[in-house]
């Protein structure tokens, strides 16, 4: 890597972390793992730097690096185990109480799903990438993506007991009942 | 947007606005990298030994069968370069990502204060929460009083208020009131930690800030230099020492939760950051008696010179919302075993 190259690297990482580490966070669901898995894929962003010839599909690349390491470590089994309480955290901002607890609900239930489902909700409704765009990081179809989320939402609603609450409606079509 | 889109996306945002930035990103994935590298480099050996291997066992095979291939071996000998490959490639278009930021519905700020584990003092981070859009300034004015943890200190002189802050390109220019020549009488040493405090504090409030100029009463001259002495500051903007990374932060440091804060329930997690041999962090959680009810520890994900995080996973259920603890973090000395470089946060459980 040149020095040139380098700075450039250091800039993106700068600027661009905060908001990664943000995404890793809502991906892994802890703190400790999400600083973990954003150092390496970073580290693995530094060492492909070179290849990563547009700059603009850099934030692409290290998503997709993100959502690939922490599938395969949750494959493996390492971090299976999430303690839905552990990591909510303590302090929350511009939230009332009565919208505080749904958004914990929706927050626990979503530790209880799969890590490829949850990270294509993470991408989705978080990062707002379109649906195209989430296929291309998880490396699926659109089709995929489309029943991926729409099953998480329905698991969502069910694991934190919202069935029939109003606030959790289903978008029509999307695959549910009501 | 349906109801559970929207709700989906707020608690999303919600959380995820809690999330304090990486200490130091861009020398955490160096060297990262350079671990990466050498595994891979030690994988692509073993292959390329493996190749050898395979050659050598099939040449006397072939020889063996007078110049027909035996046909019970069929040696797949892998490139050695295919284990340097990366298992990710490269986004082959371009993809629109301009993600947009969740809005600032108040956001966390890291405050510098100093304490003293051991060896003489070192920066401890505190994380306040701000609604303020100007961070910097907001961070500064709370680094100016002093912190929520009373083992902590902010050695800038009582009374000093911050009149405005610039900022140009990659440089901040904090104008304090003329309080803070009052000096704190604690010498030069202490003097540059007093510097220390603020550049670490506004360097971390905007992130795109490199370098930090100070000035008293609107006068940039001479301020620094005569006033807290020549060897820790100088009249041109001021910079973080990353190189001497270690030697400016604490050892061991809680920063996942706030003297005073309140757990959710008996069963939580408490982590940070530290710097220490071996990556090693002992924990502990102690009652109102001083009595231990859950010990452990946890590898950092770096070892000392480098800055690691580390978690500790507790289930206190015994323990009834409202009861007091104290979470300690410390290194134990490789010397004798003692306790070494202890942070200590007084928490409240909660429901």
């Amino acid at each position: 890597v040149s020095a040139q190259e380098r700075e450039a690297f250091r800039e993106y990482v700068v600027a661009r972390s905060p908001a990664l580490l943000r995404t890793a966070y809502l991906i892994t669901g802890n703190r400790a793992d999400a600083e973990d898995l954003l150092q390496t894929a970073l580290a693995k962003t530094y060492l492909a730097w070179g290849r990563i010839r547009e700059r603009e599909s850099v934030d692409a690349y290290v998503r997709r690096v993100l959502v690939n390491t922490h599938t395969s470590i949750w494959r493996r089994g390492r971090r299976a185990t999430v303690v839905p309480y552990a990591d909510v955290p303590e302090r929350a901002g511009g939230d009332d109480a009565e919208s505080a607890d749904l958004h914990d609900a929706l927050w626990r239930a979503l530790t209880t799903l799969p890590a490829k489902m949850r990270a294509a909700v993470v991408l989705r409704y978080y990062e707002q990438l379109s649906e195209a765009e989430v296929a291309d990081v998880l490396g699926c179809s659109i089709g995929t993506v489309k029943s991926q989320t729409s099953r998480a939402l329905l698991k969502l609603r069910e694991n934190a007991g919202l069935r029939d609450d109003p606030r959790t409606a289903l978008p029509a079509g999307g695959g549910g009942t009501r | 947007m349906s109801p559970i889109d929207d709700e989906l996306r707020r608690a999303l945002e919600r959380h995820a606005d809690d999330v304090p930035p990486l200490p130091d990103p861009v020398a955490g994935a160096e060297s990262r990298a350079g671990r990466i590298r050498r595994q891979r480099r030690g994988l692509a050996a073993v292959t390329t030994t493996l190749a050898v291997v395979a050659i050598a066992i099939v040449v006397p095979l072939m020889r063996a069968g007078d110049g027909k291939p035996a046909d019970v071996f069929t040696p797949s000998p892998a490139p050695a370069t295919s284990a340097a490959t990366p298992t990710s490639t490269p986004a082959s278009k371009p993809s629109a990502s301009a993600t947009a930021s969740p809005p600032a519905v108040g956001s966390a700020v890291a405050v510098y204060y100093l304490g003293d584990p051991g060896g003489g003092l070192r920066l401890y981070r505190e994380w306040h929460k701000t609604t303020s859009p100007d961070r910097i300034r907001a961070a500064v004015e709370m680094m100016l009083h002093a912190p929520l943890d009373s083992d902590y200190t902010t050695l800038w002189p009582a009374g000093t208020t911050v009149r405005g802050v610039a900022v140009e390109g990659e440089v901040a220019t904090v104008d304090l009131s003329g309080e803070a020549l009052k000096g704190t009488g604690t010498g030069s040493g202490a003097a540059c930690w007093t510097l220390k405090q603020l550049v670490w504090t506004v360097t971390a409030a905007d992130t795109s800030i490199h370098q930090v100029m100070l000035t008293v009463n609107g006068r940039p001259d001479g301020i620094v230099s005569r006033w807290w002495g020549v060897g820790c500051g100088r009249d041109v903007p001021m910079v973080r020492e990353t190189s001497s990374l270690s030697d400016s932060t604490a050892p061991v440091q809680i920063s996942s939760h706030n003297e005073g804060d309140t757990t959710r329930g008996n069963r939580f997690s408490f982590g940070g950051e530290a710097s220490v041999f071996e990556a090693t962090v002992s924990w502990s959680v102690v009652d109102a008696n001083g009595t231990t009810l859950l010990e452990g520890h946890d590898n950092a994900s770096v070892g000392a010179p480098e800055r690691g995080s580390w978690q500790a996973n507790v289930v206190l259920p015994g323990v009834k919302a409202g009861q007091h603890v104290e979470l300690r973090a410390w290194e134990t000395s490789m010397k004798d075993g003692s306790v070494t470089n202890l942070d200590t946060k007084k928490v409240v459980i909660g429901r």
